[in-house]
């Protein structure tokens, strides 16, 4: 079997026993990458000599300079900033852009001993659910190559999913690490809002974005969260919430803890495998003697609309930095300065960013603020004290991560509200900055995966890692492989 | 009667500094009917009293900011590196004052 197919425990282990170099695992990294490029297209741009170089280094270090992602491959969404190696976000616009600094998260991965390996396919600045509006081309689902992988961190959890690379890091703003984990059978995680970092993550909605590990098993999840979390002085909104051991909270017993299940959960538009799923894990969790309760959530269709309204609005605004200025693409021969910013943008930027923009400028424009923006913003609150009484009551929220599985690269391109509807489940925890994670569920009849959410306390990610991996032991969902894989 | 005609997209366009084609504008306005149209659900749950919430933890913004010390950011040259026109060691933009 290929070292790029073990996880991050089974790596530590084999790295530290000395069964492998740090060089072999790079190189088998970068050869599945080679190996898949053209079916999948999950990676942009993978990091070759860097990261080779960077493996010879750290096979010369004495094991007591060793961190605790000493060696370990990570990919990273190509919207978080890598000092001198290109930062797409998947756009025209910034094609040719090259950040002078790393994010705080690279610091902190690079710092523990990991390798970034490449930067991975993205909606264009994290913007859809399924890959497809990334203007270098859309990615595939490891487990069926006509299907998305879902979005906006696409290529991250199609890379983990096919073994490309033990984990990957994306960015979550309605779902970005979480749906996309879902549909591709594999764990993500979005932390605690000011849980990570987001200094030299490139904006798309502020209130809203963290930066979060996707990977194939949950204790893989709290390694990467361990190295991630904490405060950080670049990013105000940072939290100096102390950060615990999360490995450790991943093995705790889970018999004394309690799910709530929203009453209506399974109307809200799931398919019958979802369904099917949802409830078998259900059923786990009892056999685990965990407490199983119904809890009372608002509609989720508001949760949708409040999350539009204010992601939109956060992102007209965000993206005005895109002006052909200071970096990026410009459109001027001959033109005034209005002229030019209107042509660059208008080249530079796809036609879902385009349309976001325009939302978001009407519902912060005169006349429609009060209607929509502080509607939202209000319904906003709602839906936050909504979660904090049913946290009251429970431990966490267990709800599907997807009303359906994968769909049909092209399916749902021309119905941006279709598009938008598949973030049912998941925007709530974005507009209360609660942590949530997707774990594998299973798969329907067609061989799609399925993922299972959980929703917590804010900044007891403790407490989300300790079920889902108790979870983890129970099933084997985690452990299947891609046809992908054994095609070849 | 439709709320979004072509031409307010062309208004929402000029405001967000974007040069939209004729298409486009047809395209999203047709799509930003559906979509503000399903958004304007929450218009009718009652929020009267109560407050708004920009923000996702209440706890931002109570926290001590850090001191107020000069720190080494990007010098000059590392600042102009990426601008797509530069020149005398500043950003180059069209002619503002005829």
């Amino acid at each position: 079997m290929s070292p790029a197919e073990l996880t991050i425990g089974e790596l530590v282990q084999a790295l530290g026993r000395n069964e492998l170099s740090v060089l072999e695992l790079v190189e088998s990294c970068l050869e599945r990458i080679d190996t898949h490029h053209e079916r999948l297209h999950a990676f942009l741009e993978p990091m070759r000599e860097l990261s080779i170089a960077r493996a010879k280094e750290l096979d010369s270090l004495p094991s007591d300079k060793h961190g605790p992602l000493h060696g370990i491959p990570v990919a990273v969404k190509d919207i978080i900033s890598v000092q001198g190696v290109p930062c797409t976000c998947g756009s025209r616009f910034l094609e040719h852009y090259v950040p002078l600094y790393d994010a705080t998260v690279i610091k902190h991965l690079t710092n523990a001993g990991a390798i970034i390996l490449g930067k991975t396919n993205l909606d264009e600045f994290g913007m859809g659910s399924s890959t497809e509006n990334s203007a270098f081309g859309p990615t595939s689902n490891p487990w069926s190559l006509k299907h998305v992988p879902g979005g906006s961190s696409g290529g991250s959890a199609a890379a983990v999913a096919a073994r490309n690379i033990p984990a990957a890091i994306g960015s979550d703003t309605g779902g970005s690490i979480r749906q996309p984990a879902a549909l591709c059978g594999v764990v993500g995680l979005k932390p605690t809002y000011g849980r990570v970092s987001r200094y030299g993550l490139v904006a798309f909605a502020s209130s809203l974005d963290q930066i979060g590990p996707i990977t194939r098993t949950v204790e893989d999840a709290a390694r990467l969260l361990q190295v991630l979390s904490g405060k950080d002085l670049r990013d105000s909104t940072s939290s100096p919430q102390f950060v615990p051991n999360y490995l450790k909270l991943c093995r705790g017993n889970v018999s004394s803890l309690s799910l709530g299940v929203p009453k209506s959960v399974e109307n809200k538009g799931v398919t019958d495998d979802v369904r099917d799923r949802f409830r078998e894990a259900l059923s786990i969790f009892e056999s685990l003697g965990v407490t199983i309760k119904e809890v009372e959530l608002e509609t989720q269709e508001d949760a949708v609309a409040t999350y539009y309204l204010v992601a939109t609005a956060e992102a007209s605004a965000n993206l005005a930095r895109f002006d052909g200025v200071r970096y990026g693409l410009r459109h001027s021969e001959n033109k005034s300065l209005d002229q030019m910013y209107a042509d660059t943008r208008s080249a530079g930027f796809g036609p879902e960013v385009k349309r976001r923009i325009i939302i978001g400028t009407f519902v912060l424009s005169s006349g429609y603020y009060e209607a929509y923006y502080l509607r939202a913003q209000k319904n906003r609150t709602l839906i936050r004290e909504n979660y904090r009484r049913i946290f009251k009551e429970v431990d966490a929220v267990v709800l599907p991560t997807t009303p359906s599985p994968a769909f049909q690269l092209g399916d749902k391109l021309a119905d941006p509200l279709q598009m938008y509807l598949n973030d049912i489940f998941t925007t709530t925890a974005n507009l209360t900055g609660a942590p949530a994670m997707s774990i594998p569920a299973g798969f329907a009849r067609n061989g799609l995966p399925i993922g299972l959410q959980l929703i917590g306390k804010h900044f007891d990610e403790g407490k989300l890692l300790q079920l889902s991996a108790a979870y983890e032991t129970a099933t084997d969902h985690h452990k299947k492989k891609p046809p992908l894989l054994t095609e070849n | 009667m439709r709320d979004f005609s072509e031409d307010d997209v062309r208004r929402l366009a000029k405001l967000a500094q974007l040069s939209l084609s004729d298409d486009e504008c047809q395209t999203f306005a047709k799509q930003l009917e559906r979509i503000l149209g399903f958004a304007k659900r929450i218009q009718s749950v009652n929020t009267s009293d109560l407050l708004a919430t920009p923000h996702a933890l209440s706890t931002i913004n109570t926290e001590p900011l850090r001191d107020d010390k000069p720190q080494q950011g990007l010098n000059r040259e590392e600042a102009l590196l990426q601008a797509p026109e530069n020149g005398e060691r500043l950003f180059k933009v069209p002619k503002v004052i005829p």
